[in-house]
């Protein structure tokens, strides 16, 4: 069993539902034999993974969905083993070099050069190069970035990068201006419910337009979570008429909480209820930022029009002080107090 | 005025020799330690020395012949003595005789007690000497927590459960079956106790410092007439003193553990026989104890210490022996010794981190934490422990210097007997100084030993000021290192005290003092009136030093009470920006960030903005000081970060998996074959988007997505509610059981090798888990 959002994952250029002239220009990328690097960016769920997929199996064709999994092992200078995750095929290889933090720099240098120094063996290929997809390029230090600019000069030859950002604004400008940019925006109310048919019709139900409203209004552009909240709604109720709880995560439906707490009573004992719950969500790896977030907007749907710019600004101020700072539940809880006052 | 003195001197020197003719070439020895005495610091030299005596002599002494002692040597001071020439006495001498004046005059009375300790001193000075030394060697540095150690299980300060953990942890690793209970005789018990015994390897004695693990460990070895094998760090070593010598201890350590996981060639007979007749086994079982770890910080050690452990782990022979890990950690109990930065990389430097992940989820391993002791259990152990050291009641110091100690030290018994040491000694240099010259006298024998110790606390039964000695002298011994008590710390910034305020107890005066010797503030512009404050009683240059923890750690601290002791919310979140600078401050990312200066105004910051911010006066109503909840979130979100990992690797497996079984079925695109899952996402997405909507998928149908080791990363219910828990509960058995038909059935083709391998191993895992409570009838299902 799968999920839906794998299941009715499109697979080839052809399948895929929005961003048509897109979908034909890398078809023709991969026609001409002189492919670029490539930056894909775009917002999370937006199909970018998807769309770098589909086109190396138009590259290679379907042997590049013969995957495998690597656990490599990587030595920094001083002597750490990091272990890495990599998947791969005969054709590509993809890795998330920004799960080891500080140490990406070796593991980007050790993979590309090794990637880069060997020939493609398999004469049949239809490409002398390897791919080599890197995730997150975004949270790559600059260490890393550095040493990237370098390699994809050098081994230009038997070698292409495909990285996948979800903004370009991190990314240091050589690397920028050595790939083709591809910003893959996040699809339109209609696009998005043109999918969720889609999904509706090959699971061989009808989809209610109320519900698919609903499912796109919460999802804000991500469909890979609404396809999620749809398959959760679907087990929830089957036939999916009439007004429909939608599906939230487990976290989400607690920001909410967070916030009406936040909102019922403002004093110091209920601060620091709100702070057991702020530590509940961290300690279960959400984002701080998002719980800022999702808190910030729910409190802005419930208070009156005059306190929405202040804040939206409190939000935006202890946002960036959490960047900067090390102790998230210190600005969390700043905001918190601060919309109490 | 040095002529004089020199004179002085050569009267002293000349005066000890006349009143012991008989002594001979002892003599000059003793003028100079007549001499030598005058200095206050060699007294503590000679404090163990009679100390170790009184260990040696039962606790149960008569004090009748005790106070005897006492006053013959008193007398034998006074002997030593010379009638002072009028006008040229030694000077420290009439302030002696003065503090002490009652007893002195009671030694009068027994001169004839002064004979026979002069007998003892007419020993030939080398000899003499020469005992002196091998005694210095042997007691000269002992301290009360060796001499002193309980020798009794009753004796001992952790509490009895552990105590009897330990025992019964002991027993099993070496008999194989739990004390008490008789093991069944025939065969099947032989082999069901060995394998008890396999999994009874390593015992992790983990908790502060101070809190009785390795006394524990000895006291019970000896009880139970266990050898104990002690791994000590070669002294030679040290003293090379390079990178590479590190890793030379460390192979002799892991030779030590294969060597002694055997026992020596010639026992192993008789050992294996005497797992069923234990008691009348002649030699004695043995127990490896590690006290000294390496350095687990540096990660090769590390690696190679794991490896040595899981090794001794692996090789079990029904010979071979448990090994007992004590291990302080300090950090558990939020304590001043770990840094921000040890936290960060490890959690709790814990007992994955030290033993390794296999050693320490693996079978073989029991875990028993130790907690800070209560400050009722320090002082009764505090006591016994006076009881013995100080036989005389009139001698100790009194019970309110002894609470005072025991609720300084934190729960650290070890600390708590040395200031209590301290405590003692200090007492002695203050009246004692005239003893020094009866050192020869005191290795004579112990009793004579035993008496000087009386003499050294002899000067206490005048009570002279005793509040202000020793209110000086706790706090030279209970301040460790000058640093507040972290609660006191806390308080004096929680408490906000301002000049003026009412309510100022006698404590505080010197402290208004000062400050109000401090220039008046002019008045402040108006636009930051506001801003005006008295003058606070924190002396903010003098308070700084005394906080025990770094100051990060003192943030979180500060910032978990600090709400309840404001009177409203503007308030807390005046103070919570305060924090949210000092954090932005101190980073560790960057270089400048983390450097000396950064922290220095962080921590200003951190103080300063919560005197800013606290009302004044605090209103006081029994608000609480918590641990900061930082510690356990942090925690939980390192461990839960690794469960993120599995899951993602569960998933990637499941993609790869799914396109091998894709690519198989000849590259067909009909949705209805194998379908594709998911490949590698980021972890955000993973933790915000695809997990909780699997994990709410799971629980609707049933269907296994995930592995069940990852459950904890779902979120629990917003209120607490039972309903909740249990249909948490209810959903898990068929998980698991989907699991299994899953890899069985529908994967019928064999295109998900991996995944089904997967799978099982998981459920071995969880079997393992199980493994470390069993009892023997699990074990034997097992293998």
């Amino acid at each position: 069993m799968s999920l839906w959002v794998d299941k009715y994952r499109p697979r080839n250029l052809d399948d895929l539902h929005y961003h048509p002239e897109l979908s034909s220009r890398l078809r023709s990328l991969a026609a001409s034999g002189d492919f670029p690097h490539i930056l894909f960016y775009g917002p999370s769920g937006a199909g970018k993974k998807t769309r770098i997929m589909c086109t190396l199996r138009e590259l290679y064709g379907p042997g590049v969905e013969k995957l495998r999994i690597d656990q490599r092992v990587f030595v920094t200078p001083s002597n750490r083993k990091l272990d890495v995750n990599v998947v791969q095929s005969n054709y590509h290889i993809e890795l998330t070099p920004s799960d080891v933090g500080m140490y990406d720099r070796v593991v980007i240098q050790d993979i590309l050069k090794e990637i880069a120094q060997t020939q493609q063996v398999d004469l049949n290929a239809k490409q002398r190069f390897k791919v080599v997809i890197i995730n997150e390029a975004d949270a790559l230090t600059r260490d890393a970035q550095a040493a990237l600019r370098r390699t994809m000069e050098k081994y230009m030859n038997n070698m292409r990068l495909i990285l996948c950002a979800s903004s370009t604004s991190k990314i240091i400008a050589p690397i920028r201006s050595r790939c083709l940019l591809v910003r893959v925006a996040a699809p339109t109310t209609d696009e998005m419910s043109k999918v969720l048919h889609h999904v509706a019709k090959k699971e061989r139900f009808s989809l209610p337009e109320t519900a698919a409203q609903q499912i796109i209004d919460t999802s804000s552009g991500n469909l890979r979570k609404a396809l999620l909240v749809f398959e959760a709604m679907k087990m929830q109720r089957p036939d999916l008429s009439g007004d429909i709880e939608v599906a939230k995560a487990d976290w989400e439906t607690y920001c909410g909480k967070v916030a009406d707490l936040i909102l019922q009573e403002q004093s110091a004992p209920k601060l620091l209820e709100v702070r057991g719950k702020l530590y509940e969500l961290l300690s279960h790896c959400i984002p701080p930022t998002v719980i800022l977030k999702t808190i910030a907007e729910r409190i802005v749907d419930k208070v009156d029009d005059t306190l929405k710019p202040q804040i939206v600004h409190w939000a935006a101020y202890y946002e960036l002080r959490m960047r900067m700072g090390s102790k998230k539940i210190f600005h969390l809880e700043a905001f918190v107090a601060k919309v109490m006052t | 005025m040095p002529v004089a003195r020199d004179q002085k001197v050569g009267k002293a020197k000349s005066a000890p020799s006349r009143p012991a003719p008989s002594v001979g070439n002892g003599g000059p020895s003793r003028k100079l330690g007549s001499l030598s005495s005058f200095q206050a610091t060699l007294n503590f030299s000679i404090l163990p020395q009679k100390s170790s005596s009184a260990s040696t002599s039962t606790p149960a002494r008569p004090s009748s012949s005790n106070g005897g002692f006492t006053k013959r040597n008193l007398v034998d001071d006074a002997k030593l003595m010379p009638p002072p020439p009028p006008g040229i006495r030694p000077k420290p001498l009439p302030s002696v005789f003065k503090n002490s004046g009652k007893i002195a005059i009671k030694a009068e009375e027994e001169v004839v007690e002064v004979l026979d300790s002069d007998e003892e001193d007419s020993l030939p000075k080398n000899q003499q000497s020469s005992r002196r030394v091998s005694k210095d060697e042997a007691h000269g540095d002992q301290m009360w927590t060796e001499l002193y150690a309980p020798t009794t299980e009753a004796e001992l300060a952790p509490g009895k459960k552990r105590i009897e953990r330990v025992r019964n942890w002991l027993h099993e690793a070496l008999y194989g079956h739990p004390q008490g209970n008789v093991p069944l005789s025939g065969g099947q018990s032989q082999a069901s106790k060995e394998k008890i015994r396999k999994y009874k390897r390593i015992l992790l004695l983990t908790g502060p410092a101070g809190t009785g693990k390795t006394t524990t460990v000895r006291l019970l070895a000896h009880e139970m007439s266990l050898e104990l094998a002690e791994w000590e760090e070669g002294q030679e070593e040290r003293s090379i003193g390079s990178g590479i010598e590190r890793e030379s201890s460390m192979s002799k350590m892991s030779s030590f553990l294969s060597r002694h996981s055997y026992a020596p060639l010639n026992m192993s007979s008789q050992s294996s026989v005497s797992s069923s007749s234990q008691r009348t086994a002649p030699e004695r079982p043995r127990v490896l104890l590690l006290t000294a770890l390496p350095n687990t910080s540096h990660l090769p050690t590390r690696e190679a210490f794991h490896a040595a452990l899981l090794q001794f782990c692996k090789t079990f022979t029904s010979t071979s022996c448990p090994l007992i890990i004590v291990h302080s950690d300090a950090g558990s109990g939020g304590r001043a010794e770990e840094s921000w930065m040890d936290r960060d990389r490890g959690g709790r430097e814990g007992a994955v981190e030290l033993l390794g992940k296999d050693v320490r989820d693996g079978p073989w391993c029991t875990e028993i934490d130790f907690i800070p002791l209560a400050p009722t259990f320090v002082i009764k152990a505090l006591n016994r422990v006076l009881s013995i050291a100080v036989p005389n009641l009139s001698h100790r110091p009194p019970s309110s210097a002894i609470q005072l100690i025991a609720l300084s030290c934190n729960g650290d018994l070890r600390s708590a007997i040395n200031s209590l040491q301290l405590l003692c000694s200090d007492r002695s240099a203050v009246v004692g100084k005239k003893r020094k010259n009866r050192n020869d006298d005191d290795e004579t024998s112990p009793s004579v030993r035993k008496s000087s110790g009386k003499g050294s606390r002899g000067g206490k039964g005048s009570k002279l000021n005793v509040s202000e000695d020793l209110r000086a002298v706790l706090d030279a011994v209970t301040r460790r290192e000058q640093s507040l008590n972290l609660f006191h710390a806390l308080g004096k910034v929680f408490y906000n005290k301002r000049l003026g305020d009412p309510g100022i107890d006698d404590d505080d005066q010197e402290a208004v003092k000062a400050v109000e010797s401090l220039p008046s503030d002019e008045l402040l512009p108006r636009h930051v009136r506001h801003y005006g404050r008295t003058k606070s009683m924190v002396q903010m240059e003098a308070f700084l030093p005394t906080i025990p923890v770094d100051a990060s750690s003192f943030a979180l601290w500060v910032h978990q009470s600090f709400p309840s002791f404001c009177t409203d919310i503007e308030q807390t979140s005046n103070y919570l920006d305060e924090l949210c600078f000092a954090d932005v401050l101190r980073t560790d990312d960057d270089i400048w960030q983390s450097s000396p200066q950064a922290i220095a105004y962080s921590l200003h910051l951190t103080v300063r903005g919560a005197l800013m911010a606290l009302p004044s006066p605090v209103p006081r109503n029994h608000q609480k000081i918590l641990k900061p909840q930082f510690f356990a979130a942090f925690r939980a979100e390192k461990e839960n970060q690794a469960l993120l990992e599995t899951a993602a690797g569960y998933l990637a497996k499941k993609a790869v998996a799914s396109s091998v079984a894709l690519s198989e079925r000849g590259l067909r695109d009909d949705i209805d074959s194998e379908v594709p899952w998911g490949g590698v996402s980021s972890r955000y997405v993973l933790a915000a988007e695809l997990l909780p909507m699997m994990v709410k998928l799971q629980g609707m149908t049933s269907r296994p997505l995930l592995p069940v080791a990852v459950r904890p990363l779902s979120l629990p219910p917003f209120f607490v509610d039972a309903t909740c828990s249990e249909e948490l509960v209810a959903n898990d058995v068929p998980e698991e059981d989907d699991y299994e038909s899953l890899a069985a059935g529908e994967d019928g083709l064999g295109t998900m090798p991996d995944g089904q391998g997967w799978d099982e191993e998981d459920a071995v895992a969880a079997e393992q888990e199980d493994m470390a409570w069993l009892n023997d009838d699990d074990i034997q299902d097992w293998d």
